[in-house]
């Protein structure tokens, strides 16, 4: 990952009036190691893209309301051709974003 | 925000620290998705295959959702290489140049947008609605759009940002920064969005839902841009600078202004074809209202009624019902293939 001094925050937020997370952490984390080993990056920096995909805010506690409708938003629990997870959808996201 | 640097020369370096310069360096990282890439990597064909099998008034509703999209990024994509661009240096900002290297990401993704709209719409759907052609800077829009209210919007965001763009004036950039930030892309392209994820299983896109989770994406990092702007003018105001006073009530006017034409965006894709797809315009509406909520009165610290904002779109509601859109919608296709037919044959 290049050189904001920034830290970015890793912490993957459920967002109050986002889409609800319904896979466990554990499957998560799964998600994020394997995708690493895939992608030839570390996790952290899998997971902080996740996170960063999920809401790009700089408020603290993050939004109630996703800025990311489709992939964090509440819209994703109506997308029937997605996983269904705002993580694992913010994933499949950045590992897509990779390859192309 | 911005420390660091005491040298007279600070402005001229790259503050690493500031908000801005992340917004662009994670722009260079997640919003420089290669759109030829994504065409090859998903491929049209699942996409043909659906619009082939839906019936006409379903493929209209699609097309009507979709055009609003093209029209919108067409003219986000233009604003902002001009106006924008150079409300980023206004005196009365800070960080003018972190602001200034993100606009250009914002303005690259943009025009990503509409290169991804403009191909697939020719690629998988009928093509019916590019006018594009015929020059939209002078005065060509999609035909629904141009039909609705919806060009009042877009037509406004064309005002206001170059009015702000001439007077580096703080209330003129909150104006502006509200119309295009939250109404257009916090409000209209989330809408539309969640329309797009509301899709019936037989309205099976993946090419069309993959671009659109990335440009949300990318929409995601133009709203947080918009709101961190807002947040700087708003804290300005409330400190007592003479020169930041109107900065609220700008932002509050600006949302009534627009609203009750936002609302024929949502109509134009739900009721105004009787929503085969079942895409629910009280559904938009109430989402509406929640982003409005969530932008306005939570992160800015506002006091919207959004209860009344609804009310006004109700009220238009029932105007634009009255209206008959289909024939609106041919009479302005068939004037724009007149123009055509005077351009083809030499006139100008
Ligand atoms: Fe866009
Ligand atoms: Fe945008």
């Amino acid at each position: 990952m290049g050189g904001s001094e920034m830290a970015l925050d890793r912490e993957l937020r459920e967002l109050a009036r986002g889409a609800e997370f319904t896979a466990t952490d554990e499957e998560v984390d799964r998600a994020i190691e394997e995708a690493a080993e895939e992608l030839g990056e570390s996790p952290e920096s899998v997971r902080e893209n996740v996170a960063y995909i999920m809401d790009s805010t700089f408020e603290e506690e993050g939004v109630s309301t996703s800025f990311n409708e489709m992939v964090s938003g509440t819209s994703l629990e109506d997308d029937v051709s997605s996983t269904g997870d705002p993580r694992l959808e913010a994933l499949e996201m950045y590992k897509l974003r990779q390859r192309i | 925000m911005s420390q660091v640097l005491q040298s007279q020369y600070s402005g001229q370096r790259v503050d690493t620290g500031s908000k801005w310069y992340t917004l662009f360096q994670k722009g260079v990282e997640l919003g420089t998705w290669n759109v030829e890439k994504l065409f090859d990597e998903i491929g049209f064909e699942q996409d043909r295959a659906s619009w082939e099998a839906l019936s006409q008034d379903e493929r209209d509703q699609i097309r009507y959702l979709i055009s609003g999209f093209l029209d919108g990024e067409r003219e986000v994509a233009g604003d902002a290489a001009t106006n924008l661009q150079r409300i980023m240096g206004a005196p009365c900002l800070d960080e003018n140049t972190e602001k200034e290297m993100y606009m250009t990401m914002l303005t690259l993704t943009e025009h990503k947008h509409t290169q991804f709209l403009d191909v697939y719409m020719q690629e998988v759907m009928d093509d019916q609605d590019n006018y594009n052609d015929l020059d939209p800077r002078r005065g060509t829009r999609i035909p629904v759009v141009q039909a609705t209210g919806l060009g009042e919007v877009f037509e406004h965001q064309g005002l206001l940002t170059a009015k702000a763009a001439n007077t580096l004036n703080p209330v003129d950039i909150a104006k502006a920064a509200t119309n295009y930030h939250l109404n257009v892309e916090g409000i209209l392209a989330r809408v539309g969005a969640s329309a797009i994820s509301r899709f019936p299983e037989r309205a099976d896109f993946p090419l069309l839902n993959y671009a659109f989770k990335f440009v949300s994406t990318d929409e995601g990092r133009h709203i947080t841009h918009g709101i961190e702007l807002l947040k700087e003018l708003i804290e300005k105001e409330e400190a007592g600078n003479p020169q930041f006073q109107g900065v609220k009530q700008g932002i509050v006017e600006t949302l009534y202004q627009d609203v009750p034409y936002m609302a024929d965006f949502g109509y134009m894709f739900t009721d105004a074809l009787d929503d085969p797809l079942g895409l629910d315009f009280n559904e938009v509406l109430m989402r509406g209202g929640n982003l409005i909520d969530g932008m306005y009165n939570e992160t800015l610290g506002l006091d919207i009624d959004y209860m009344e904002v609804l009310n006004v779109v109700r009220d238009r509601y029932l105007e634009i019902n009255e209206w008959d859109i289909k024939q609106r919608v041919h009479e302005q296709e068939q004037h724009y293939q007149r123009k055509r037919g005077v351009a083809a044959d030499g006139g100008v």
